[in-house]
């Protein structure tokens, strides 16, 4: 056996292998810490950046969909649902004389089947590329104007490939663009021009075991911008007087909505982080306090020897660095590997616009995670290096004896 | 004697995971393909589900083995099988098999993502079980080796 430098860290390395039955337990301890505070951090992260990425992007102030349909535009918009509903056509050109209406654009919801006429069951969602101004804001790789009849842009979730062809109702469609991630419904969902889509509703009619729907009216929602984004509710109230049969969404409620859901899921996040953060202090304070104590011979043995209270008070600090890196390296690890594959089950789970922070983003919030569960191992040993650095070494020897 | 037993009881307990995984705990799309002629058939997971549970009663027995068998060498054998059921268990719904293709179907939502974090851990559990036993017998060596000098 080759000859071995006794330094701190070899030392610490040692006495860690020695009790191993201990330093995995405590190992464990930090994994599950800095395993709540990545997974907390990434899983908030992930809503804040969904929620800002939706809200400067919508574009319109209001949405007019059919009364009781509300709820159905939303599910559509944030949990990818798939719904099939029609607004009279005739409002458009109404509502767009409207005073401080700025522009107004009609859009077609066609929920797919789970059936052979169709590839995937998804939303396909047609819009006028004239009009639109919703729309075009997700879609970098094309100009939605040039969207032509029988071609479609897809969400990042629709399983289609880019040139290739998706079936919907027994009709061929060609994918020209796919969309990047958008955090919101719009991933699953599945874009052409308001003529492809009502030409989609014919052939459900024809092809499919189940139509979607009668196809006499044609658009199903109605996306305003106004001039002044402040009057948003009091132009909804107008319009609800006005024509009785349709129900208005107001971006800024609906984005307040979310930003409740949001605090609450923040406040909670930090609670059981905080929570967690006071137990893996204390359990590692009282097991370092209890395994300093019992080691009191060995130290004042190596005080004896002649190793400095300085390389003691190093050696304890170097098992809890070790210790808690460790714990800390398996924590995020481990929470990186289950967020990164549970991903859209949280998303769907949530009915909240989720979207996953960049790769640099994500390893500022692993060193970040790291950094507070080695800070929380010091300040949970700081008792033990205290107590050792001013025990006497004679006392220390003598103690059980 | 411990530690062997606790290896084995893991080891059922993640093939009891993947047996039931696709089909109670995060289980794979109910609803049948309907054909246009008014017929139904079985989604791609629905195949999937019934492999990992024949792969996950695999697992089970595996475990038992592990804790019947005590030699170390029949135990690295155990463990090596492991691994290629935890492999199995990755691939079927990843690669060979599949789930069905829109990404926000149940199958693809819960069943695939967990799955594949369990064979994950099955997998590493088989890897780290034979660098255990191999390490186990290096030492049995050693320990032969300097009682028969003495």
């Amino acid at each position: 056996m080759g000859k071995q430098r006794l330094t701190t860290f070899a030392l610490a390395v040692k006495n860690l292998r020695k009790r191993s039955f201990r330093t995995k337990s405590l190992i464990v301890v930090v994994a599950v810490f800095s395993f709540v505070m990545f997974c907390g951090g990434l899983l908030t992260q992930s809503l804040s950046l969904g929620k800002n990425y939706m809200s400067g992007r919508m574009g319109a102030d209001i949405m007019i969909v059919p009364r009781g349909c509300a709820l159905s535009l939303q599910n559509t918009l944030l949990r990818s649902e798939s719904n099939t509903f029609y607004l009279n056509e005739n409002l458009a050109e109404e509502i767009s004389v409207m005073p401080g209406v700025e522009q107004a654009s009609p859009q077609l919801y066609i929920g797919s089947l789970n059936a052979a006429c169709c590839t995937v069951p998804v939303q396909l969602i047609g819009f006028d590329p004239e009009t639109d101004f919703t729309i075009k804001s997700w879609m970098k790789n094309i100009d939605s104007s040039k969207l032509g009849f029988g071609e479609v842009v897809t969400g990042s979730r629709v399983n289609a490939t880019l040139g290739g062809q998706v079936w919907f109702f027994g009709q061929p469609l060609k994918v020209v663009a796919k969309l990047n991630d958008t955090g919101m419904g719009f991933d699953s969902s599945v874009f052409m021009t308001l003529e492809t889509a009502q030409y989609m509703i014919k052939a459900s009619q024809e092809a499919a075991v189940h139509p979607a729907g009668n196809g006499k009216d044609h658009i199903s929602a109605l996306f305003v911008r106004l001039s002044g984004a402040e009057d948003a509710a009091e132009a909804a109230k107008l319009i609800i007087s006005k024509y009785p049969q349709t129900d208005v969404v107001v971006l800024k409620e609906m984005m307040l909505h979310i930003s409740t859901q949001l605090h609450n899921i923040k406040d909670l996040a930090y609670g059981i982080q905080g929570l967690l953060w006071i137990v893996s202090v204390l359990v590692l304070a009282v097991v370092f306090t209890v395994s300093a104590n019992e080691r009191k011979r060995e130290f004042g043995l190596l005080l004896a020897l002649g190793a400095t209270r300085k390389k003691l008070e190093g050696l304890l600090i170097a098992e809890i660095l070790i210790i808690c890196i460790l714990g800390a390296i398996c924590g995020v690890i481990a929470a990186s590997f289950i967020m990164y594959e549970f991903r859209m089950l949280i998303a769907v789970s949530l009915g909240l616009p989720y979207m996953q922070p960049s790769i640099g983003s994500a390893i500022i919030l692993a060193a970040v995670s790291l950094l507070l569960s080695v800070f929380t191992g010091v300040i949970s040993c700081l008792y033990s290096v205290i107590r050792i650095g001013r025990a006497e070494t004679q006392i220390m020897i003598r103690e059980y004896e | 004697m411990k530690n062997k037993s606790i290896t084995g009881m893991i080891i059922i307990v993640l093939g009891v995971l993947v047996a039931l995984i696709p089909k109670v705990i995060f289980p794979v799309c109910t609803n049948r393909i309907e054909l246009m002629n008014g017929k139904t058939l079985f989604m791609k997971c629905h195949w999937t589900a019934m492999t990992e549970l024949m792969i996950g009663t695999l697992i089970v027995f595996n475990g038992i083995l592990l804790i019947v068998f005590k030699k170390h060498e029949t135990r690295i054998a155990l463990s090596i099988m492991l691994f290629l059921l935890g492999l199995a268990a990755l691939l079927i719904p990843t690669a060979v098999i599949g789930m069905c293709e829109t990404a926000t179907m149940a199958c693809r939502v819960g069943t695939e993502p967990a799955l594949i974090v369990v064979s994950v851990i099955t997998m590493a559990l088989g890897i780290g079980n034979i660098y255990f036993q191999s390490n186990c017998i290096k030492s049995e060596q050693i320990w032969k080796e300097r009682s028969v000098i003495k």
